[in-house]
């Protein structure tokens, strides 16, 4: 399973927990956390959870997407769905070379 | 924008915060004493929260102070959440301030009282784990003055206000008179004494009872903790109650009188003691002063499942209270495998930041 695909089964499981003006479309310029982001914090946690909670059920791994390295490029300018893609990809294959 | 450390002079601007979000933050003497207490700390590590800076506006914050509990002889340093604001345009910015809360070295354990269901949900995200006490999300209330409740539903003025009000009191007085009086039943079997001003011994025999009982239970003596008191005190808000065995302590509570919607209401702050017996003494005596100071009822709320049942003995009134969570956080292992186990908790009004809101 893909990163890509990762992160639009999670939106779609997303926006069926969230009113119809709070859905995410997916696009690789989506901000999570930015000026133009329509999340709040509680929105972002929910979405990492979701994504999260995918990993754990289809690949079986333990990831924590909220952890520094998040922290470091979203605060500087934004994270978009692009970055999570690519911090995805980064983490499942440390998480695959270290078993 | 910024994220930097609080400084004293941004009061103010954090008022301003509070108030465009409809909350009120702490008053200008507590803030003074948060800023000694963290001088004398020495700690330079240790700080009063962070804000969100932009355009020079302070559009977030998020409050941090340094208690000190007593467990098991070691003296535990805590650092206790308050005051987690962000204007609603920035709220995805409040995940830096938590993130910071959280990234501090020099503490053992983190705690934050009444966290609301969403903030809880974030606070989990950063393991966080609420306090394994489960009847926290419940308010009991043992009326005092029937009428004076009356009233407080009853806020607007209407035409012939006093005459119905009178009128609905007959008749909860009629059908409730056994509930509303069961507490008058109660026979104190202790030597009960009432203090307004705050003792040495109090804090000694807190400390003991937390050695003895292997429990979490917040340093009394601290310079934020005692003057918070003496504010009190001085302001005719508060009130202790001791029980005496042999010239030794056995048991003390502290009751708070505060405002509810403009009518006079109690809340009991703290109750310890070393028997059940004593325990009913400490609650029975409170009401009668609670009626005496002309309050509605006497709260009991965020208290273990032990005092609870004492309480239930009473038949109290019982709202439920849905955000109200208490989360805490270690990094140490030793202390993380203690705090899991619902015996190591104490927790009472003297928790968190909830004594500095009156």
């Amino acid at each position: 399973m893909t990163a890509k695909k990762i992160i639009e089964v999670s939106i779609k499981n997303f926006n069926k927990n969230n009113k119809r003006k709070d859905h995410l479309v997916y696009a690789d310029n989506l901000q999570i956390l930015g000026p133009k982001s329509k999340m709040d914090s509680l929105k972002v946690v929910n979405f990492f959870i979701e994504v999260e909670n995918h990993i754990k059920k289809k690949i079986k791994k333990d990831l924590n997407l909220l952890d520094d390295s998040f922290f470091e490029k979203s605060y500087k300018f934004k994270y978009e769905v692009k970055d999570l893609e690519k911090d995805l990809n980064q983490k499942l294959k440390l998480k695959i070379k270290l078993k | 924008m910024k994220i930097r450390k609080v400084k004293k002079n941004d009061y103010l601007k954090i008022k301003f915060l509070f108030k465009k979000n409809n909350l009120k933050f702490y008053s200008l003497n507590t803030w003074y004493n948060l800023w000694v207490s963290l001088k004398l700390s020495k700690d330079k590590k240790n700080s009063l929260g962070w804000v969100i800076e932009y355009k020079k506006n302070i559009i977030g914050h998020l409050g941090n102070f340094i208690s000190y509990y007593n467990f098991k002889k070691n003296k535990i340093k805590c650092s206790v959440l308050n005051g987690w604001v962000v204007d609603k345009k920035y709220r995805h910015t409040s995940l830096a301030l938590i993130k910071k809360y959280f990234d501090q070295k020099n503490c053992d354990f983190f705690y934050g009282t009444t966290f609301n269901k969403d903030t809880a949900t974030i606070v989990k995200k950063f393991s966080a784990k609420p306090i394994p006490v489960n009847n926290f999300t419940k308010s009991y209330y043992i009326i005092t003055d029937s009428k004076k409740v009356l009233y407080f539903f009853f806020r607007k003025n209407f035409f012939l206000k006093k005459l119905i009000v009178n009128l609905i009191n007959f008749f909860i007085n009629l059908f409730l008179f056994y509930k509303i009086n069961y507490w008058k039943k109660e026979i104190v079997k202790n030597k009960v004494v009432l203090l307004k001003e705050l003792k040495p011994d109090l804090n000694r025999f807190l400390k003991k009872y937390s050695e003895k009982n292997k429990k979490l239970t917040l340093d009394t003596s601290t310079f934020l903790f005692q003057s918070t008191l003496k504010n009190l005190i001085a302001r005719n808000k508060i009130w202790f109650f001791v029980i005496y065995e042999k010239n030794k302590i056995v048991g003390c509570s502290t009751c708070l009188i505060y405002k509810n919607k403009g009518i006079r209401a109690s809340l009991l702050l703290n109750l310890v003691a070393e028997n059940k017996a004593s325990y009913r003494s400490l609650i029975k005596e409170n009401l009668i002063e609670a009626e005496k100071s002309g309050c509605m009822y006497l709260n009991f709320k965020n208290f273990s499942q032990e005092k609870i049942r004492i309480v239930e003995n009473f038949k109290p009134f019982i709202k439920n209270l849905p955000n109200n969570n208490f989360y805490y956080k270690s990094n140490n292992i030793t202390l993380k495998k203690l705090l899991k186990k619902h015996s190591s908790w104490n927790p009472s009004n003297f928790d968190g930041d909830i004594i500095f809101n009156y």
